[in-house]
């Protein structure tokens, strides 16, 4: 006969030992809270609402994740997807070739974040400084690039459609409803992470670099290449998140993106990704984008406050996150 | 009995009329424009003018009101010669005051190649001018020019000439669109309020214990103004203000003038708005003993009297009204109408305060002294788009003008670098600088080397004006921030509305907030709630905030966006939401592809644009017109937006993208 405790063992052991057990509970929290008591929060309008929202950001939070992970700091991601954005942009509306857009908006940004990597892994400046000088730099290259010019189209292309059209069947069975296929992109990509993450041997390296790197190599572990090839994939994941983002809106700028970084990195602490590397979830991050986005609507749909001054609101309950989070590690 | 026979005599003329051509009425029309036209233009032929006042012409008026408007107005572009009637109730041939305004409408027809018709009554007779008004409207003109003297009895004519789709301006005498109550463009003449305002400022700039107003005719609204905004700049300085009123007779009012400063001798800053003020004030002075170290005076106004004081040094400046510039400003008003679709700012443009100091008191004017100018700009066409524009304005206007301007930049952005520039066109020693102030702290000392070198400076595209700026340079031409939400606010609750939202991307920087603060301020005083909504550079995450907004908010009907950046995650809200022009309005400042298309299908209302050809073309004309003319710009800032971009004229604007928009 097994006691209450003990089975309950397997609940507390989730709850202290997996990296999402925290952004779980508090997305549940959060979720349940806002149900009860703010108005309109628990409709489909909503909820889709919350969804869309955190696409772009959740999407350049999966390759943050991972390299956060792997103990470094990606900043210059916002003009990366901007980059990503405006070479798809005029591939698709000026070139029209669509797989030559494709391939040129992930392409760039990946040798973008090859250039990082490189400068981090052989200098050994701190890749906060590196990406933070990257970040005006590649700023400067994405206005070379657009002539200072935003870039807008009026046309509809199929493949907008489908990396981030409206899913006509899902929509047209709730009033309100706004679920698009980018989201299912996003959810691909989270699942194919967190796959490569926890199954694959690359998966270890990355936890080890982060981790211990100075044992890591003692092991046989290529850091440096480790590193290298999470800043090529942070710098993917911005140039997709430039293509979701034209795909919808049409509309790239120089700005573009600009603040996206740290709403990542927010994202990715609040889900359960340590700041020092070694520790993190990829779903985990996606919670802490849901979380942040359901706080804005939230806060939003109270109409409580001045409604120019939410992000105060999300900013103060990023740290209350983060603290959480380290708590329950804390009783590991 | 008589209206037979009147009705025959019309029946008569209109077969005379009729039978002076093969073709329809069109044609006679046509004609009497070119018989008016050549009539007009002397001052000896505005005796006929008013001859034109018999029974004859009052009828071809009334043929061509049936005429269809839409056949007879011209299509008009960059390249079109125009003809602009300008419509006043006096004429230089009997008063000499209005001989500037007409020397201003000559220069600038021949500057910007267009035919001016001047048309007044021979003597002041405001009942003969809206008959004038009929007769510009009837012959067709392009544009036309006039003075609302009187805006209930001009309303009607006015009206007849918006309607057959002629663009109308005021000058010299009205008091905007929205006062005045007539749909024109803009009214160019003096802020009485600014005037009395940046006077107080100068009277104070040395401090000062106390200041009065004397003001000859307490209750006018206009010289009321004057006090107002003299008072309220002392009091910015901490110093007490008030109004002293006298009279016509100026004995009595130095009298009164003497024993306010006996019951007040701390009194020492002293503004008159007028001659008539002036007068007995001089006279104070003089049996007072005081002169020009014991108080500081300024004056509206100029006269012989007040020149001689503003060279001794007892004025510190006369302020002008700037009559050139209200006949000048006219012509350059509809010419930018008519060629680039290019309108005025806001409803009142104004000509003057002009101070008149020691320093200009003797201009010399000379229509044809060479002009040489040189502008310095953060950004060059060269490497970004939007300069094609403004250096557009700036060519057009030389070429115009006959102004030799060059234009000097970086080769990519790099303030330091500009300020190199600014210190070499000082060097260079022209007749005037033109410069966006990107960075005020950075360009002070290369402007203020070139202000002590004597050199006029303007700022245009990039400043907040001298004032803010905290650099005397001459004005800053450029967008009105304030007034674009402001008027953009009045625009959209015109129909009224439940509540309105300022959709903010950026919140916290000036200029985005000022358009918030105008449209609020704007929506309010309609008795509409109003407020902002901040987003941010992610549009996805920009989409949902604008949709909870609305969900916690339903009854929101007026919105205004800042930019395409806040437009587009917008217009997908309203997508998303399946909302169409119906269900709400919506405004937003700027114009993009595809805010160009949601204005022509009207699910937007306008888009506001800061024209920046306007710009390019302003900063040389105010260089072109110190220099020659002795003009300064009225006011610290210079509008040049908003300019409201809507169904009437966005095709134009699209035609024009590139080079003149």
């Amino acid at each position: 006969m097994t006691t209450i405790a003990e089975r309950l063992r397997p609940a507390r052991r989730f709850a202290v030992e997996s990296p999402i057990a925290g952004p779980l509970m508090t997305l549940a929290v959060v979720f349940v809270l806002f149900s009860a008591f703010v108005p309109n929060f628990l409709t489909v309008r909503s909820i889709s609402g919350i969804i869309n929202a955190a696409v772009l950001t959740g999407t350049i939070t999966v390759g943050i994740t991972l390299l956060m992970i792997a103990g470094e700091f990606d900043l210059s991601v916002a003009p990366m997807m901007a980059m990503g954005g405006f070479l798809y942009a005029r591939g698709t509306a000026e070139a029209g070739s669509v797989p030559l857009a494709i391939l040129l908006a992930l392409l760039v940004p990946a040798v973008m974040g090859l250039v990082n990597g490189l400068v981090v892994t052989r200098t050994r400046i701190p890749s906060f400084i590196t990406t933070l000088s990257t970040l005006f730099i590649y700023r400067g290259i994405v206005w070379l690039f657009s002539g200072g010019q935003m870039f807008q189209t009026v046309e509809k292309y199929l493949i907008y459609d489908i990396f981030n059209g409206r899913l006509a069947f899902l929509n047209d069975m709730w009033q309100g409803a706004n679920f698009r296929t980018a989201t299912l992109w996003l959810l691909g990509l989270v699942l194919l992470f967190q796959y490569v993450l926890v199954r694959t041997q690359f998966g270890n390296h990355v936890f080890a670099a982060g981790g211990n790197p100075g044992a890591a190599g003692a092991q046989g572990v290529n850091v440096r290449r480790v590193k290298v090839i999470c800043f090529i994939l942070s710098g993917v994941m911005a140039g997709f998140a430039g293509i979701l983002l034209f795909s919808q809106y049409t509309t790239v700028r120089i700005a573009t993106g600009a603040g996206e970084e740290l709403k990542a990195i927010a994202a990715a602490v609040v889900g359960g990704t340590a700041l020092t590397g070694g520790s993190g979830s990829i779903i985990g991050a996606l919670l802490g984008v849901m979380i942040i986005s359901m706080l804005r609507t939230g806060v939003v749909l109270t109409n409580l406050i001045p409604a120019d001054n939410f992000e105060a609101i999300v900013g103060v309950t990023i740290v209350g996150a983060a603290i959480f989070n380290s708590w329950i590690r804390s009783k590991a | 009995m008589s209206q037979k026979v009147l009705s025959i005599l019309v029946l008569l003329s209109i077969l005379f009329v009729a039978a002076c051509g093969p073709t329809p009425e069109p044609q006679t029309i046509v004609q009497t424009v070119e018989v008016e036209k050549t009539v007009v233009e002397t001052v000896e032929v505005e005796k006929e003018v008013t001859v034109v006042e018999t029974v004859e012409v009052e009828k071809e008026v009334e043929v061509i009101k049936e005429v269809p408007v839409e056949v007879i107005v011209r299509e008009t572009g960059p390249d079109s010669v125009l003809d602009l009637i300008f419509v006043q109730h006096a004429l230089c041939a009997w008063d000499s005051f209005w001989c500037t305004v007409e020397n201003g409408i000559r220069s600038a027809a021949d500057d910007m190649n267009v035919n001016a018709t001047i048309l007044g009554p021979d003597s002041f007779d405001l009942e003969r001018v809206a008959v004038l008004i009929d007769q510009a409207v009837a012959a067709q003109p392009d544009g036309i020019a006039l003075t609302v003297t009187d805006p209930d009895l001009f309303r009607e004519p006015i009206q007849r000439a918006l309607d057959a789709g002629i663009p109308v301006v005021a000058y010299n005498a009205g008091s905007g669109p929205i006062e005045d109550d007539i749909a024109y463009l803009t009214y160019l003449g003096q802020d009485e309020y600014q005037g009395g305002y940046l006077g107080g400022l100068r009277l104070a700039a040395d401090g000062g214990t106390a200041g009065v107003c004397i003001n000859q005719q307490v209750g006018h609204t206009g010289l009321d103004k004057r006090c107002q905004g003299f008072v309220d700049a002392l009091a910015e300085s901490d110093i007490p203000a008030e109004v002293l009123g006298i009279s016509d007779d100026p004995a009595e009012s130095q009298t009164v003038i003497s024993d306010y400063y006996t019951a007040n001798p701390d009194t020492d800053i002293f503004l008159t708005l007028g001659p008539n003020g002036a007068n007995p004030f001089y006279a104070f002075m003089e049996a007072e003993g005081l002169d020009a170290g014991d108080i500081t005076h300024g004056t509206f106004d100029i006269s012989p009297e007040i020149a001689d004081r503003i060279r001794a040094g007892t004025t510190m400046f006369g302020i002008d009204q700037q009559p050139f510039l209200q006949g000048y400003g006219a012509v350059q008003m509809l010419t930018m109408v008519l060629r680039y679709g290019i309108l005025p700012a806001l409803p009142v443009t104004g000509t003057g305060p002009g101070f008149v100091t020691a320093e200009n008191v003797d201009f010399e004017v000379d229509a044809d002294r060479p002009v040489d100018a040189i502008m310095v700009q953060h950004a060059l066409c060269a490497w970004d788009a939007f300069w094609c524009v403004v250096q557009k304005g700036i060519e057009v206007a030389a070429t115009e003008m006959g102004v030799n301007a060059t234009v000097l930049g970086p080769d990519a952005f790099d303030l330091e670098r500009v300020a190199v520039l600014i210190d070499q066109a000082v060097a260079a020693q022209p007749d005037g600088i033109g410069v966006t102030v990107t960075d005020a702290d950075l360009f002070r000392e290369p402007i203020e080397s070139a202000l002590d070198a004597g050199i006029p400076v303007v700022g245009y595209n990039a400043g907040a004006g001298p004032i803010e700026d905290g650099i005397d340079y001459m004005t800053y031409i450029g967008q009105d921030e304030y007034a674009g939400g402001y008027l953009g606010g009045l625009r959209l609750a015109a129909d009224g509305g439940n509540r309105g939202v300022c959709i903010n991307q950026q919140v916290g920087h000036t200029g985005l907030d000022r358009r918030c603060n105008g449209f609020v301020d704007a929506l309010e005083e309609q008795g509409i709630p109003a407020e902002v909504l901040g987003i941010s550079d992610d549009p996805a995450e920009s989409q949902t905030v604008i949709s909870d907004y609305y969900t916690a908010n339903p009854d929101t009907d007026i919105f205004l966006t800042l930019g395409p950046n806040g437009a587009n995650p917008f217009y997908a809200f309203m997508d998303a939401e399946g909302l169409g022009a119906g269900d709400i309005r919506h405004g937003t400042f700027d114009l993009s592809p595809e805010i160009n298309e949601k204005i022509k299908d009207g699910t937007t209302m306008f888009g506001i644009d800061q024209q920046p050809f306007l710009q390019g073309y302003n900063a040389v004309m105010f260089l072109m017109l110190k220099h020659r003319y002795g003009i300064s710009p009225a006011l610290p800032v210079t509008p040049t937006g908003p300019g409201f971009v809507d169904l009437s004229n966005v095709e134009v604007v699209e035609r024009l993208a590139g080079e003149y928009r």
